[in-house]
């Protein structure tokens, strides 16, 4: 029952000595809580939802310490975790449809309608990419959410500027296709 | 309708990045939300070591939480309660965990009493309403509710949203309407949820009794209903994942979640009660005979978060994996429709032979069925195509192996799922393979594989790599016997080496017909390369939806750097001098008539 037994898994997980274990911790958490909250909220476009996205991954981290990868590049292994457990967030979301958004609850009927058009749309198009999978979602979100270069995201998920050129433009006209399909811009 | 593709890019353009900017005073607040989360977490876990000097939460921080919670278990509360028996108010706003706001948009301080009707809306997570009686309502974020005193009771109006009511024991009643649904209990702890096509409830702990038109339906711990099939979507310990005492919800789940106890559906219509009190039970008439049947059986849900790994360097196990040995059957983590799929004999998609019927099962092998996605069972809600469950069946020692991964586990889902389904025969679209017009490139040829070889993902993409160039020319390799594929750069590759006239169902996801007047028993030695593209099903999709194809499946050392390959379609006619012609083909769809979530063991 020592505490070694959950310490050991940690330390097994990000291979560092016992006393430093919950100060990495912290220290991931302080470094990232926010690139996986940025994350979350690009994609959901909701604070909550952000919330408890980051609240999620942050939590499975201190729980299990579920990949070696954590230890080799622990941003863009919480930034992949963000990225999955958004689009996990979306899909439930799809199958959740709520009765009224906060914004329709505090803004006065008056409201613009094109501002519910850009949120429809993003919606939209973010749940094409979770159509599309994981993989594609992580470079998207880098790009357009992050503002990210081909050279950072190659960086930061491990592979080569080209791959991720690449990856964007089948992306890109794979989610064209998709928003052809789905009617988008139809009402723009 | 349709736009040109620029306008589209515009669209995607506007739109990805349209919350891109997270607001920082929210993101700040979130982020000290879950630091306070996650040092609860540390306390927690029974086996986690005491916070010591190395632990860099800040001491300050640590005592400013500790004491917020001493506040609000032991004075918040009844200070909130003396303060609503001196006022008209129903309830007082506990807004330590959350922001709640009155319909006028003025934001409830703690302690805020809430009048009869008042609608009331919580804007964060964990808001917190203390009725009179003692009893918490805890609000999801963007959740209305307002109140009203019943003639035995209270009752609260849920207009939108989720809550959590932990219902103080009391003389009366306390009462959740929504719009489709009355709850009533005394004395327990139950979340409710309403939304535009209907509503769900879901008991943590105690019982409460569920009224939707004339149907009354009673609830134990861990059990949910809804009056809608689409909205029952997650399990509960997975519905009340935004309140802030989550996990000590869990813990109390867990306590009832033994087995299957967790159950999940629409409610009964008064005719379905009726049919479920029949002697015989005339709604599952198609169960099979006494002799058709296991033994025993246990059906329980994989947790999603922790989907069995196949054994390190082994193949066959882990999720999707299906064994029998003589008497038992094991189903590890399959989808309800895959294993309709395998009850009712049909193989994985990518099995096109003999109308996609399963070629059978062998005692003792482990065999991978996939997951269902659509390809043969149609209809249902989506969780058939999403949650897992494990199956551990008992059945007679005599019961061979084709009688228990069909009519015995058809039987099992008829009873325990209440699966009802029916065949359905469909034109779809197919392609035949015929010569190609300037004649078969193929050279025939024969297998010499390595003796030594054994297959696996990485053997298997060295043995390409070092054959590739070989196999582009017709001659004989040491490839393993057959056709194998790998990835190269964007292209897919196939080496075929002493192998028939290729089989390409498995790469397009529909029947490819030989038409060739190839003799079966003809070899060949080629090499097919071509560019992988959308249309591409089986573990060719998986490789492009995968990701970046990774050294497990890549041969080249730099991917960008492979020039793109033809289409499929223009290789077959130039590698292998084939042609692709399409067409039509019946395919056999098990649709679903009726399911529900499994009833307990």
């Amino acid at each position: 029952m020592s505490t070694a037994n959950v310490s050991g898994v940690i330390v097994k997980a990000w291979d560092l000595d016992t006393t430093t274990v919950e100060q990495e911790f912290e220290r991931v958490f302080r470094e990232h809580y926010q690139t996986v909250y940025r994350t979350a909220y690009g994609v959901l476009g909701s604070g909550p939802d952000a919330e408890d996205v980051a609240q999620t991954v942050f939590l499975r981290v201190l729980r299990g310490m579920p990949s070696r990868h954590l230890t080799k590049n622990p941003a863009g292994y919480l930034y992949r975790a963000a990225v999955n457990e958004s689009l996990n967030a979306i899909r439930a979301r799809r199958r959740q449809v709520l009765t009224a958004e906060p914004e329709r609850f505090e803004v006065p009927q008056s409201a613009n309608s094109a501002a519910e058009s850009a949120e429809d749309l993003h919606r939209r198009l973010y749940e094409a990419i979770a159509e599309l999978g994981q993989a594609d979602a992580e470079v998207v979100i880098l790009r357009y959410v992050h503002n990210r270069s081909d050279r950072e995201i190659a960086q930061l998920l491990g592979t080569t500027r080209g791959t991720i050129a690449v990856r964007l433009y089948r992306t890109r006209t794979r989610l064209r296709k998709l928003m052809q399909a789905s009617g988008a811009g139809d009402q723009s | 309708m349709n736009r040109c593709p620029r306008q589209i890019d515009e669209v995607i353009d506007a739109h990805l990045g349209l919350y891109a900017d997270a607001p920082a005073g929210d993101m700040q607040q979130a982020q000290e939300r879950a630091r306070l989360r996650l040092l609860e977490e540390t306390q927690r876990l029974p086996e986690r070591r005491p916070l010591g000097a190395g632990f860099a939460w800040p001491r300050t921080f640590v005592l400013a939480s500790a004491a917020l919670a001493v506040f609000v278990l032991t004075i918040q509360t009844p200070g909130i309660r003396r303060v609503l028996t001196t006022s008209s108010g129903l309830a007082a706003a506990n807004s330590a965990g959350g922001d709640l706001y009155r319909e006028s948009g003025t934001r409830l301080a703690q302690g805020d009493p809430i009048a009869r009707s008042e609608r009331v809306r919580s804007r964060t997570a964990n808001a917190q309403l203390v009725m009179a009686d003692g009893s918490l309502i805890e609000m999801r974020a963007n959740s209305e509710l307002s109140l009203e005193p019943a003639d035995d009771g209270m009752t609260i109006r849920l207009g939108t949203g989720s809550i959590i009511v932990n219902a103080a024991k009391q003389h009366g009643h306390l009462y959740v309407t929504t719009k489709d649904v009355l709850v009533s209990v005394v004395g327990t702890v139950f979340l409710v949820n309403a939304e535009s096509d209907g509503s769900s409830v879901g008991v943590i702990e105690g019982e409460v009794h569920v009224r939707e038109g004339a149907v009354e339906t009673s609830l134990r711990p861990g059990q949910q209903v809804s009056t809608n099939r689409k909205i029952v979507a997650r399990p509960l310990r997975e519905a009340i994942a935004w309140s802030g005492n989550a996990d000590a919800i869990r813990a109390i789940l867990a306590n009832f979640e033994k087995g299957m106890a967790m159950t999940a559906g629409p409610l009964k219509s008064a005719a379905e009660k009726r049919r479920v009190v029949e002697p015989g039970g005339a709604q599952s008439g198609a169960v099979a005979a006494a002799g058709s049947e296991f033994d025993e059986a246990s059906i329980k849900p994989c947790d999603p978060n922790n989907v069995p790994e196949p054994p390190a360097g082994a193949r066959g196990g882990g999720a999707n994996s299906f064994q029998m040995t003589p008497g038992r059957t094991h189903a590890l983590c399959l989808t309800l429709a895959t294993l309709i799929r395998t009850a009712y004999g049909y193989a994985p998609a990518n099995f096109f032979s003999n109308g996609g019927r399963s070629p059978g099962f062998n005692f003792n092998n482990v065999y991978g069925l996939g997951v269902e996605d659509g390809q043969r069972v149609r209809g249902g809600p989506d969780w058939v195509r999403r949650d897992s469950y494990t199956i551990d069946a008992v059945a007679p020692d005599a019961a061979d192996a084709a009688t228990m991964s069909g009519p015995m586990l058809r039987a099992l889902l008829e009873k325990r799922f209440h699966l009802q389904a029916h065949i359905e025969t469909e034109q779809i679209p197919a392609f035949d393979l015929t010569i190609a017009a300037g004649g078969l490139k193929m050279k025939e040829g024969v297998c010499t594989p390595d003796p030594s070889f054994v297959r696996t993902a990485q053997s298997t993409n060295a043995v390409i790599r070092k054959n590739l160039e070989a196999a582009r020319r017709g001659a004989t390799t040491t490839a393993p016997c057959g056709m194998a594929f790998a990835v190269n750069g964007a292209n897919a590759v196939a080496v075929g080496a002493g192998a028939g006239v290729p089989s390409l169902s498995g790469v397009f996801g529909v029947p490819v017909t030989d038409r060739t007047g190839i003799p079966t028993t003809a070899r060949f030695n080629y090499a097919l390369e071509f560019s992988l593209d959308e249309t591409m099903a089986g573990p060719l999709a998986r490789v492009l939806t995968g990701g970046i194809p990774g050294p497990d499946v890549q041969i080249a050392s730099d991917p960008s750097g492979v020039p793109p390959a033809p289409s499929l379609f223009t290789a077959v006619e130039q590698q292998l001098g084939l042609h692709l012609e399409p067409s039509r083909a019946p395919r056999e769809f098990i649709v679903i008539d009726r399911v529900d979530r499994p009833t307990a063991d």
